[in-house]
């Protein structure tokens, strides 16, 4: 076979003409573009709606932008201590998925290489505890952060985020890291190198795209998780963005321009992350995903 | 041709498992020292509230008086009302229903983008961008637009299409599990189609070029090569779908809490509400047991089923 | 495979470490249960820890002793009310140092969860806002709330005196008072849209025979008569709960509150909920009731375009159509009569309540110190001009009635103060006079009711069921 046109049709640029459209490209454009509006409409809707003022929100053209558009529920968003939120949220996301990371490449590191029946019997219990819900245990976590101390304290939402993190993380990593051939691991250890060396030296360098991809998974959950701040905190200095949208909730009316305008905010930091990494996060992914096949 | 032949022409870093070598025999001290740390937070914060839980149930507590034993009596309330049930038939219609309409679309769009094109780059960022919202959010937004005098869809519908009645599709008990779906998928699908796509990316050219020479057709193609390469990411994108939708509160509870009536009181809503809205921990506790029970279950039955926890080497046989 | 003896031994060395380790988690979080009752604070939010003296009885002048009260206060109000609490504490707490109050505020809904908990788990606010009825006689009950009887007899009788005596009801429990009066008094009644009712000829729907008439001649012209918020629940209690007083009067309802066996299957209820189907069946509710949400301006933006010709909701809605639609008040289109009669020997019972409350927490450092920031700074006379003047109030203090006259908003105040003041029964919402638990069954099955996934004899037998509990 010749390698030469033996390339991966997956990456090779098409080289037929490009002036015959085939019907099935025409299908498949529509389609496209019909997912597109469907997916990308709500978020134009909520984002140009964030600029409308409060009365003119329910009358007039409601899925065009609005004709005079105001800054003002931005303004109000950030006065009601939205920076104080944002800070709140980022200083519980990161640490939180730092540690998750952490933790789980310790434990996945040892769960694929010790192969025992003990080791898979953890291995299993980690899987099946995949299905454990968060709901179900909220009251006994309600109650365990409470007697600790930790009660409206931003520790109390990190923990048990960290245990709740770690199931999915480890199933991943331990996937990708059962394809890290053993030769490699074989050529160091003849060379004298300790447990903790090859982790250190052969497996975190191998999977650092593992690694941010599961990395960045888990702060998207930690990040919009509404369920543990909404229990286990409830001063506002101590608020998460997530429940932020809500302070435009009163007892007799909805601020919802406000809402938006907070919706948009708070979504912001993961977009901007989402653009500027995206093409890490796919390379990321598709290494993950190539490896654990 | 042989197999050497195949990784030298394709030049593609393929990882063949070769046979398991035990690489550390035991499990010494140093290395339980590494598993320690995500032991001891598991057990801290998933195994041990599970067991709590469980003693919760045979108390009664309201939150504000110190808990009195009741025994069984808090599991014969649940087990004996048609409330538990009724929310675990609505929860597996969930779970159902969130797969067939999740997969199949996933895919396509997976397939459909795996093909590096500066198209297809554009379009994934803005079909990507729903996951970035917190499901509390999603709900708010969605809520506008949904509503049948001041939505949306009822604006397009009597404006563009000249509909008179809009329908009312969160009101509508008949209606309102079909319309979460559609949400919950709106939001999850770039996710899935993520994974399907860097799933279809590693799926050597040299099958699809076979198939060409032997003149086989697009379908068949679909049907033969695709979804036979992608079975891992199937696997694993159908257990997250299925997982996930078990456990789905959070958009359910500010899209309809629950409602109307309780049509769409999936079973974490009704745990929530049982323990959170009418203040009966103890019998909450019973229904989040009860939760844990089928979640544990479902999970066994996949693990079992899909062999998740010995996925093999798709290159075997080629 | 069977296990080499080797390997047996290493599993039952593990699963021995597993072992120690679940023991271990167990002591040590059993061990930090018992050491936060010493060291619990009694000024609520960890953003407050202070470091005070425990005066404990209130007797104790701590006001005096030179260190600084530090209090939390917990309420929901809003936009201007807000501000207002924000502003009269701000002054209260500038013009001495002994006591120093800090507000916290909340939404709506989780806030009756938030407080709960809160209360439940030791980390209670000083003074918080809350409705009085039922949950507050669960918290008393429990514990949770301090005693003012004597506080309010004695030192701060002044205060007390401010008040009419009808407003300690729904924070009297077993004769004691454990709330003050805040925010200002309100009853249910039914909104109309004036120049629909013109339009079509029609009567204000003063009785229900008005009311059904109404329903079918907007019906027919494509107008929804009525615009409901289903999905809230409790606006769809308003229906029953006045039906119920309208067909039976509200002595059907003081018969369920006391728990009387089969309080529920009273024919008046039964009726009540028959009627309720009724207007269901007739279309009465614009379409898509059951997934309209109160408290978002969408009711009352259907009332004001004309959309929809009536609404039964609270006063406080007045206050919402006078911010965002005050052209209908100014054109005089809002129409507001009772709830229509049926029986005319019940046609002046009202559904409302005079105030609603601030109860201060029994852990709380001084109660002492918290009566005297409610008595300066609740209902002082800022408060009192900008509730009646900006926010369409009628705060439940002696001599109001000569403020209202004043007041740019005297049409509809003067109606409702004279409504209250001619009831012979003021009866507090059912969801705010049944325990909490009863509460949001009573709503769960109304909702049902509504959309007729149960009959009126179900709802009866469910309901029966949480008597007595």
């Amino acid at each position: 076979m010749n390698p030469s046109i033996a390339t991966d049709r997956t990456h090779q640029p098409s080289r037929l003409p490009k002036l015959k459209l085939k019907l099935s490209t025409v299908i498949v454009a529509i389609l496209a573009i019909v997912w597109l509006l469907f997916s990308f409409y709500p978020i134009f809707y909520i984002m140009f709606s964030s600029f409308h003022d409060q009365k003119g929100f329910l009358i007039g053209n409601i899925w065009l932008p609005p004709a005079d558009p105001t800054i003002k529920n931005y303004v109000d968003v950030i006065n009601a201590g939205f920076v104080r939120f944002f800070l709140n949220s980022a200083f519980v996301s990161v640490i939180s998925v730092l540690c998750i990371v952490t933790f789980s490449l310790m434990a996945s590191f040892v769960l694929v290489n010790v192969k025992t029946a003990t080791s898979r019997s953890i291995l299993n219990l980690f899987l099946v505890a995949l299905a454990i819900p968060i709901q179900a245990l909220i009251i006994p976590i309600y109650t365990m952060v409470y007697r600790a101390n930790l009660y409206d304290n931003l520790w109390g939402i990190i923990l048990p985020s960290i245990a709740f993190g770690l199931p999915l993380t480890i199933l991943i990593l331990v996937n990708f890291l059962r394809d890290i051939p053993s030769s490699l691991y074989e050529a160091m250890i003849i060379d004298g190198v300790g447990e903790y060396s090859l982790l250190y030296h052969l497996v975190i360098p191998l999977s650092i795209p593992a690694l941010f991809a599961v990395g960045i998974y888990q702060f998207i959950q930690v990040w919009n998780n509404f369920l543990f701040p909404l229990v286990l905190t409830q001063s506002e200095n101590k608020r998460l963005l997530p429940l932020a949208v809500f302070a435009f909730v009163g007892e007799h009316s909805v601020n919802v321009p406000g809402i938006m305008a907070a919706v948009v905010l708070s979504a912001l930091p993961l977009i901007l992350g989402y653009i500027f990494s995206r093409k890490y996060l796919l390379a990321a992914m598709s290494a993950a995903m190539a490896v654990s096949k | 041709m042989n197999w050497n032949d195949i990784v030298h022409v394709i030049g593609f870093p393929l990882k063949i498992r070769m046979v398991e070598t035990l690489l550390f025999r035991r499990l010494n001290l140093k290395l339980f020292l590494l598993l320690i740390p995500a032991l001891l937070f598991f057990f801290v914060f998933v195994i041990f509230p599970v067991f709590k839980a469980l003693h919760t149930s045979f108390f009664e507590d309201d939150g504000i008086n110190p808990p009195s034993w009741v025994g069984l009596s808090n599991w014969e309330t649940v087990l004996r009302s048609r409330d538990i049930y009724h929310s675990l038939w609505l929860t597996v219609e969930v779970m159902i229903l969130c797969w067939v309409v999740q997969t199949p679309l996933s895919l396509l769009l997976g397939l459909f983008l795996s093909k590096e094109r500066r198209s297809t780059n554009i379009l994934s960022v803005f079909y990507f961008t729903p996951l970035l919202f917190s499901a509390a959010v999603v709900g708010i937004a969605w809520g506008y637009i949904l509503n049948p005098n001041f939505g949306l869809l009822a604006a397009i519908l009597t404006k563009v299409f000249g509909v008179s009645t809009v329908p009312d599709l969160l009101g509508n008990p008949r209606v309102v599990i079909f319309t979460l779906v559609a949400v919950i998928s709106w939001q999850f699908i770039p996710f899935h189609t993520l994974l399907y796509q860097s799933g279809a990316r590693s799926i050597p050219a040299a099958l699809y070029e076979a198939a060409e020479l032997d003149g086989v057709n697009a379908w068949t193609r679909l049907w033969h090569i695709t979804i036979p390469q992608m079975k891992n990411t199937i696997i694993t994108s159908s257990v997250l779908i299925l997982t996930g939708s078990l456990t789905y509160f959070d958009l359910i509870f500010v899209l309809t809490n629950g409602g109307p009536g309780d049509a769409s009181n999936v079973i974490a809503l009704e745990m929530y509400k049982t323990a959170f809205q009418q203040y009966q921990f103890g019998l909450g506790s019973v229904v989040a047991i009860i939760m844990t029970i089928f979640g544990l279950l479902l999970s066994l039955v996949l693990v079992k089923v899909t062999g998740f926890s010995r996925m093999e080497s798709q290159m075997e046989g080629v | 495979m069977s296990k080499s003896p080797k390997q047996k031994k290493k599993m039952n060395r593990l699963y021995l470490l597993m072992l120690v380790l679940v023991l271990a988690t167990v002591t040590v979080l059993a061990g930090c249960g018992s050491s936060k009752q010493t060291s619990q604070t009694s000024t609520g939010g960890s953003s407050n820890s202070s470091v005070s003296s425990p005066s404990g009885s209130s007797g104790d002048n701590s006001a005096n002793s030179g260190k600084t009260v530090k209090l939390t206060l917990w309420s929901i109000a809003t936009d201007l009310d807000q501000q207002m609490i924000r502003d009269e504490t701000d002054k209260f707490n500038k013009a001495q140092s002994a006591i120093q109050v800090t507000p916290q505020f909340f939404e709506n809904d989780p806030y009756k969860d938030k407080l709960r908990i809160a209360l439940g788990s030791g980390n209670a606010p000083d003074i918080f806002f809350n409705w009085g009825g039922g949950p507050l006689a669960d918290y008393v009950k429990a514990g949770h709330v301090a005693d003012l009887t004597d506080l309010l007899n004695n030192q701060f009788v002044d205060y007390k005196n401010k008040f009419p005596d009808s407003v300690w009801g729904p924070a009297t429990v077993d004769g004691r008072i454990y709330g003050i009066p805040t925010e200002g008094s309100a009853v249910e009644l039914l909104y109309y849209n004036k120049a629909l009712f013109a339009q079509y000829n029609l009567n204000p729907p003063e009785t229900w025979d008005d009311l059904l008439h109404a329903v079918r001649v907007l019906k027919e012209n494509g107008v929804a008569p009525i615009v409901l918020e289903g999905k809230s629940q409790w606006p769809e209690m308003i229906w029953v709960q006045y039906l119920t007083i309208r067909i039976g009067g509200p002595q059907v309802f003081e018969k369920i509150a006391k728990g009387e066996p089969n309080a529920w299957s009273d024919p008046a209820v039964i009726k009540a909920l028959e009627y309720v189907q009724e207007l269901v069946d007739m279309g009465a509710f614009q379409n898509g009731y059951a997934s309209m949400d109160c408290c978002k301006n969408q009711a009352e933006a259907m009332l004001a375009s004309g959309k929809a010709g009536m609404l039964a909701q609270g006063s406080w809605v007045y206050n919402t159509i006078l911010n965002n639609y005050p052209e209908m008040i100014e054109e005089g289109n809002l129409g507001f009569v009772p709830f229509p009669t049926i029986d005319p020997q019940y046609s002046k019972a009202v559904v409302g309540a005079p105030s609603a409350y601030y109860s201060v927490s029994s852990k709380t450092e001084s109660v002492e110190a918290a009566m005297t920031y409610l008595s300066e700074v609740n209902y002082n006379d800022a408060e009192v001009d900008i509730l009646i003047n900006q926010l369409g109030q009628i705060p439940p203090v002696k001599g109001v009635e000569d403020l209202l006259k004043v007041s740019p908003n005297a049409d509809f105040q003067l109606w409702m103060y004279d409504l209250i003041a001619q009831a012979d029964t003021v009866q507090l919402y059912w969801d705010q006079y049944l325990s909490a638990t009863t509460a949001k069954i009573l709503l769960d099955n109304i909702s049902k009711l509504f959309i007729k996934q149960i009959t009126p004899q179900q709802f009866v037998d469910n309901m029966n069921q949480t008597l007595g509990k």
